[in-house]
């Protein structure tokens, strides 16, 4: 072999090599523009590698269509969250509808603390898996959504629906006109970061802090958040007081019943019982007797209006 | 069982209370303005003619204990009220805990006090004690702060109204220490195995009430109202003390000094004591 013929075998295989890599290059970066922008959209959502356990398979091809929605010709795994998170991991991800925009987006990072952390998607969004465009053509994915709590929770789920706040049938057994007004499991509990509770004192006391924003907002009870108000109950816990009962400590928690039901633990002939005033930490020496302070729990401001000297002060001042 | 409204009857109460106080304040403003033109003011505020008194520094021990006694029962009203009326984020267990510590100090304090007026070397108690003659000063004391008259009747120490005064404060103090300590309704009491709500109401306000934890409602009532008893008698005290002798009260407090040679701070109109019996 002399050195001439070797250099020229060289040279045929170093311009191959370059060609191939060139070639190589190319292509993948012909690949890498047509995923771009939903990545990039993605990648806004920084931490969101710490719960991604599958990536898209497929890449992901977003098209409008002239029908006012979106078609998308791809099939994402469900599996797990990271099919999803491509899109709802952009915290720019929102639907306007009318005047208002919606954020559909998942802050992953609190998903990964919350207590549904290893739940995936799916296993709530029970109706979402490899259908696309979803939240189009009437789908109440809300209400899905929410209702698939009880497939892993049925005692509570069972526990809800014996309560006021589930939706009970006309007597000619149509369905309740009042059930689009009646909280299901997520309007309390919250969605995504759903609070860890078990062997969790700090999430305890989270979730006890916000019993305005459970009971109290408004549409739901925030006339009862206001009047709840009396000196050692209500205006102690509206002040941090740990040892001030919240809305469910007396009312109850899942079977949430109006106090005018014989079994709700705020009626008058059950205010002594160990699930109402005797609750242990509360007045364990409680009796009926205790039924007198009741009207003032939630009754403080319309007592103190209907009081002479208040009267009295208002027509002095001119107030009334 | 009572029929009154629980919730009626605490509303109430403070509204009474709030407009009573205000009320206090404005018959202050009213006095003390009347204190000009009945010649007061200018007698003590310009003139320096104070109260004579009948003996030099008090001693320094009664002192003491009344700084105690006044620092603590500030201290029990401004927790007490604090945990009626939550006012200060992050609830009411320090509150309580310090309200317990001032408790007990109060209670050790008037102890002491008693101690002091019963069995020390210079037991005071008769200083305290309201007799025939100061009964019968009482019409001329009660004028004379209202103005119906301008000389005071000199029977004592102190006047027939501050001795009732004080003895209230002492008898106000033994029944508010025992409704606050029949609040307690979660700590049993080690060996005994009862609470205190269940030793002090158990037995008698309970049944009446419909059980303990009622009973302890009715007692928290009671126990606020003392409380503002205590606060309107302390403010008529201290506006008293102000304006009808501002030196000695300095002095009380370790300001200012006690003019002896003058047998107090010049020379106040007083009347000779009535002949006892």
């Amino acid at each position: 072999m002399s050195p001439v013929r070797i250099e020229r075998r060289v040279l045929v295989a170093g311009i191959l090599l370059v060609v191939t890599i060139v070639v190589v290059a190319l292509t993948t970066a012909v690949a890498g523009a047509e995923v771009k922008p939903v990545l990039t959209a993605s990648t806004v959502s920084t931490a969101t590698a710490a719960v991604t356990t599958i990536t898209p398979s497929i890449a992901a091809t977003a098209v409008p269509s002239g029908s006012g929605g979106y078609a998308m010709d791809f099939t994402l795994p469900t599996f797990g969250k990271s099919g999803c998170m491509v899109c709802h991991g952009d915290p720019n991800l929102v639907v306007s509808q009318g005047d208002a925009t919606h954020s559909f987006w998942v802050d992953e990072v609190a998903y990964s603390h919350s207590a549904h952390a290893t739940v995936v998607c799916t296993g709530c969004h029970t109706d979402y898996g490899y259908k696309a465009p979803h939240g189009q053509g009437g789908q109440d994915w809300r209400a899905v959504a929410k209702q698939s709590c009880k497939n892993c929770h049925p005692n509570e789920f069972r526990d809800w629906s014996l309560g006021a706040h589930a939706p009970v049938p006309t007597a000619d057994k149509k369905p309740d006109p009042k059930a689009a007004s009646k909280p299901l499991c997520g309007d309390c509990h919250g969605g995504h970061n759903m609070v860890v509770l078990k062997n969790n004192p700090a999430g305890q006391a989270e979730v006890r802090a916000q019993a305005q924003q459970m009971c109290g907002r408004q549409g739901c009870h925030a006339d009862y958040w206001a009047n709840y108000n009396d000196y050692y109950h209500g205006a102690a816990y509206k002040t941090g007081a740990a040892d001030a009962p919240t809305c469910w400590t007396c009312h109850g928690t899942h079977t949430v019943l109006k106090s005018s039901d014989r079994f709700s633990p705020t009626n008058a002939a059950n205010l002594g019982a160990a699930n109402s005033c005797g609750t242990p930490g509360c007045h364990t020496d409680s009796a009926p007797g205790l039924a007198a302070y009741a009207p003032l729990i939630h009754g403080r401001a319309t007592i103190s209006a209907k009081n002479p000297v208040v009267r009295l002060l208002d027509f002095v001042l001119g107030r009334k | 069982m009572f029929s009154i409204s629980y919730g009626d009857v605490n509303v109430m109460l403070d509204y009474v209370f709030m407009a009573l106080y205000v009320v206090v304040l404005a018959v202050f403003a009213f006095h003390f303005f009347m204190s000009i033109p009945m010649g007061r003011f200018r007698k003590k505020w310009i003139e320096g003619k104070w109260p004579e008194h009948d003996e030099p520094h008090p001693p320094a021990l009664p002192k003491y204990i009344h700084f105690q006694h006044l620092v603590m029962m500030f201290v029990l009203g401004f927790t007490g009220l604090a945990i009626r009326f939550p006012f200060i984020q992050g609830g009411r267990t320090t509150l309580r805990y310090v309200h317990y510590v001032a408790m007990v100090i109060v209670i050790a304090t008037f102890i002491w006090r008693l101690w002091y007026a019963f069995a020390s070397k210079r037991r005071d108690w008769r200083a305290f004690a309201i007799t025939k003659r100061d009964a019968k000063s009482l019409i001329g004391v009660a004028a004379y702060y209202s103005f119906f008259s301008n000389s005071k009747p000199h029977t004592d120490k102190y006047n027939v109204m501050q001795k009732g005064t004080y003895l209230l404060f002492a008898l106000l103090m033994a029944v508010q220490a025992l409704c606050g300590l029949a609040l307690l309704e979660f700590w049993k009491i080690p060996y005994i195995g009862l609470t205190f709500s269940q030793i002090l109401l158990g037995w008698w306000l309970a049944p009446m009430v419909g059980g303990v934890a009622m009973a302890v409602a009715w007692m928290r009532t009671l126990h606020y109202s003392i409380t503002w008893i205590f606060i309107i008698v302390v403010t008529v005290h201290m506006y008293l003390s102000a304006t009808e002798d501002i030196p000695v009260t300095l002095d009380f407090f370790g300001f200012g000094s006690h003019d002896d040679a003058e047998g107090g701070h010049g020379h106040a109109t007083v009347v000779a004591p009535a002949e006892e019996g």
